[in-house]
């Protein structure tokens, strides 16, 4: 019996030591193996979908934003027997061609793309169908919900969502994140089990720019409207802050919908701000002033001899359109004498002129931000004869950007110091957290302070008196411009009889610039000169941007009334100013009126006026107001100060009943 | 005596193991139950911000200055307004 036992415990211990050692083995040895099939059994790996950051304007107005899509599939051999009758609903549910959908349907390969990117509510009618073998995966697509604004410099994505142009391109190492992976256990319903927990989401970064919307929209709608009333080819405006280089506006005719990139030729899609140059005719005679002067080459009340409109110059001759005789250095500009212009150029010589064209920029890459940037043609000082010099003096012979230009006035503007001019202002994480900023970035001085004054005193004058640019001029605000009017080259070679381009630049208010404007006009068929064509544009476009901005040009004089105040008349006014203008001298300190209540009698009165007419009553009899709120003063009170009193008017909040 | 003493190691040390054992269970248990709220809980807030990000987009849509300018020229009869008009509040 002990022997059976024995025997039955040997066998039995034998197999525990089996087992044992079979466990020893798969645990230690072939561990990895083992362990790896099993997470591959029972772990589920799910991709996140990369997504991409917004961009958006200086006062983080949405520019580019990504919203849910869903990439729907198709596996044609899972599709049911009658899926035939699905074709029609489907193409007809995704607005795709039914020949497209068909040859899904058909299709022999086990995988086909039926729609990428389609809206939810797309994808949600389809799964309503419940057809079997067709199937979604989460995407997201890219929306521009400004549509045609900013569009060229913007840019847009490919169906991966990738950059492919404008900012998109420029910043999509920013924008972009990588895609990420999820880990996590499944059940046996194939559902996720997080047991691992949750890593954190990758960081999606937003990209600030300096453009505002508001005077982007301005400079889009203004020169729309004059390419479509000139019937010209198309335009550009570029918008500088000149104090920062910073661009606010960047316009362009044609554009397209970045929403539908594919539903215009390419060249409509091109940055042409940027991108393109042309010859910029006359608003180059201040920059080869501005040369000369600095280069103390010419003194600014010297006189130049116009040659009464007819000057030539080897086998050519140049012509004003105008002739003049002796002109000063400021009648040159002001007029815009091709003569006066040449013969200060013959003056400064050709390295000398080619230098400072340099150095204001033109014939190299500004660095902004955009792809596809020209450097514009500036050839080789050496390469030029007497006639290239002559012709370069008013800006004929070689080609600027519309960005170059536009900086190198800045330049003028901002005391003879070049900057770098920038379109992003800032890189943001989710949290709104600055990851990395562009700060403005000073280049060189191109002329000396002195100098760009003294410019900025001679392009007033264009738009005075007799200057070309007058129908650039801003009631209340001092403008400093230059018009421009030059040919275009002509494919066959020369220039065109008929075609120019006009342009005009300015900059605004004079006295302390806060705007560099340029305006240009391809091909206008109403007219061709900049003074006729451009100046009125930058004139609409600089009255807005201004007004937007909230800078205020010289206060309307004392006793006239703006149309819109409906009450009280403007008599009524001057006789109560006259009355009150003698009381305000004694009221009581802290004297403190609510509604319904008579003020003394010498004391103005402001309750119950609306905000706007206590305002301009105030600012007619020059009394000093502090208000609070919005709608109708309610109660009013008088603080004596060391120099004055100042009347606190306390009023209804917006919307309220007037008192 | 000494047979008495191992049984009763023997007994505890057993029941220390199965609680352990059950122990073990118990948090394998929950570690499931809060990794199905935890994809759960994931799940909601991916959809929140689908929906998060269709809302901003049909706000930002509804709000760019050229679709409101139309509706204030459209329906309140709006217009920008000239510099003269604009009346700076102190």
């Amino acid at each position: 019996m002990e022997k059976r036992l024995l025997i039955a415990g040997a066998v039995l211990g034998c197999g525990l030591l089996l087992v044992l050692g079979r466990l020893v083995h798969l645990t230690t040895i072939h561990n990895e193996d083992l362990a790896r099939q099993a997470s591959q059994q029972h772990l589920k790996k799910m991709e996140i979908p990369s997504r991409r950051g917004a961009i958006v304007d200086r006062n983080g107005e949405p520019l580019a934003l990504s919203v849910p899509a869903e990439s729907l599939f198709i596996r044609p051999r899972k599709l049911p027997t009658d899926a035939n009758r699905w074709i029609v609903p489907v193409a007809t549910a995704l607005h795709a061609p039914l020949e497209q959908v068909s040859a899904s349907f058909r299709s022999a390969e086990p995988f086909v793309w039926l729609k990428r990117r389609a809206t939810p509510q797309e994808a949600a009618q389809i799964r309503a169908y419940g057809i079997g073998g067709i199937d979604s995966i989460e995407t997201e697509r890219r929306f521009y919900p400004q549509g045609t604004l900013a569009a060229p410099l913007i840019g847009f994505t490919d169906v991966d969502a990738r950059g492919i142009a404008g900012i998109e391109q420029t910043y999509d190492r920013y924008l972009r994140e990588e895609p990420a992976e999820l880990v996590g256990e499944r059940d046996a319903l194939g559902r996720m089990i997080l047991a691992h927990g949750v890593a954190a989401a990758p960081e999606v970064l937003n990209v600030r720019l300096t453009l505002d919307i508001g005077i982007q929209n301005i400079a889009e709608r203004e020169l729309a409207q004059a390419v479509r009333t000139t019937g010209a080819e198309g335009g550009t405006v570029v918008v500088l802050d000149p104090q920062t280089f910073a661009v606010l506006a960047l316009a362009q005719v044609p554009t397209f919908d970045p929403n539908t990139p594919a539903a215009v030729r390419p060249e409509h899609r091109r940055n042409r701000t940027a991108g393109d140059c042309y010859e910029p005719g006359s608003t180059m005679k201040v920059l080869l002033t501005a040369a000369a002067l600095d280069a103390k080459q010419l003194s600014p009340d010297e006189k130049i001899f116009c040659e009464y409109g007819r000057y030539a110059v080897g086998r050519s001759v140049i012509n004003d359109s105008h002739s003049h005789g002796w002109l000063s250095v400021t009648q040159v500009i002001q007029q815009s004498s091709n003569i006066g212009a040449a013969k200060i150029a013959e003056h400064l010589g050709k390295e000398t002129y080619a230098a400072y064209l340099r150095a204001f920029g033109f014939g190299r890459l500004t660095g902004i931000e955009l792809p596809g940037e020209s450097p514009g043609i500036l050839p080789l000082p050496h390469t030029w004869g007497r006639i290239h010099l002559v012709t370069a003096s008013f800006g004929q012979g070689f080609a600027v950007t519309p960005l170059q230009l536009a900086s190198a006035y800045a330049a003028l503007a901002n005391g003879g110091t070049l900057m770098r001019p920038y379109l992003i202002s800032e890189v943001l994480n989710s949290d709104g957290k600055v990851v990395e900023a562009r700060n403005p970035q000073r280049l060189l001085q191109v002329v000396s302070r002195d100098t760009a004054q003294l410019m900025m005193g001679i392009m007033e004058q264009v738009t005075e008196g007799e200057g070309t640019g007058t129908r650039a001029r801003i009631e209340g605000f001092r403008v400093a411009g230059k018009t421009g009017t030059s040919q275009k080259p002509d494919p066959r070679g020369g220039y065109s009889a008929r075609d120019r381009i006009a342009s005009f630049i300015g900059i605004v208010p004079a006295e302390q610039p806060r705007l560099v404007i340029l305006v240009v006009v391809d091909t206008p068929r109403t007219g061709v000169y900049g003074g006729q064509i451009a100046a009125p544009v930058f004139q609409a476009i600089a009255k807005q941007s201004l007004a937007y901005l909230g800078v205020e040009g010289e206060k309307p004089k004392l006793g006239v009334t703006p149309a819109i105040l409906p009450a009280p008349s403007t008599e009524s006014v001057r006789e109560s100013s006259l009355r009150q203008a003698v009381a305000v001298k004694t009221p009581e300190p802290q004297s403190e009126y609510g509604p319904g209540e008579e003020t003394d009698s010498d004391e103005p009165n402001f309750i119950g006026m609306s905000l706007r007419d206590a305002v301009l009553t105030a600012q007619r009899n020059g009394w000093q107001i502090v208000t609070q709120g919005s709608g109708y003063v309610k109660k009013q009170t008088v603080r004596r100060t060391a120099e004055t009193f100042v009347y606190e008017l306390t009023l209804t909040s917006l919307g309220g009943d007037q008192p | 005596m000494f047979r008495f003493a191992s049984w009763t190691w023997y007994g505890a040390l057993a029941l220390v193991g199965l609680t352990l054992a059950l122990g073990q269970v118990w948090i394998r248990l929950q570690v499931v139950a809060v990794g199905y709220q935890l994809s759960n809980t994931r799940q909601l807030i991916h959809s929140l911000e689908r929906e998060r990000q269709t809302l901003r987009m049909q706000w930002s849509a509804l709000t760019t200055p050229i679709q409101l300018a139309a509706q204030a020229e459209r329906r309140l009869g709006m217009s920008a307004p000239e510099p003269e008009r604009v009346v700076r509040v102190p």
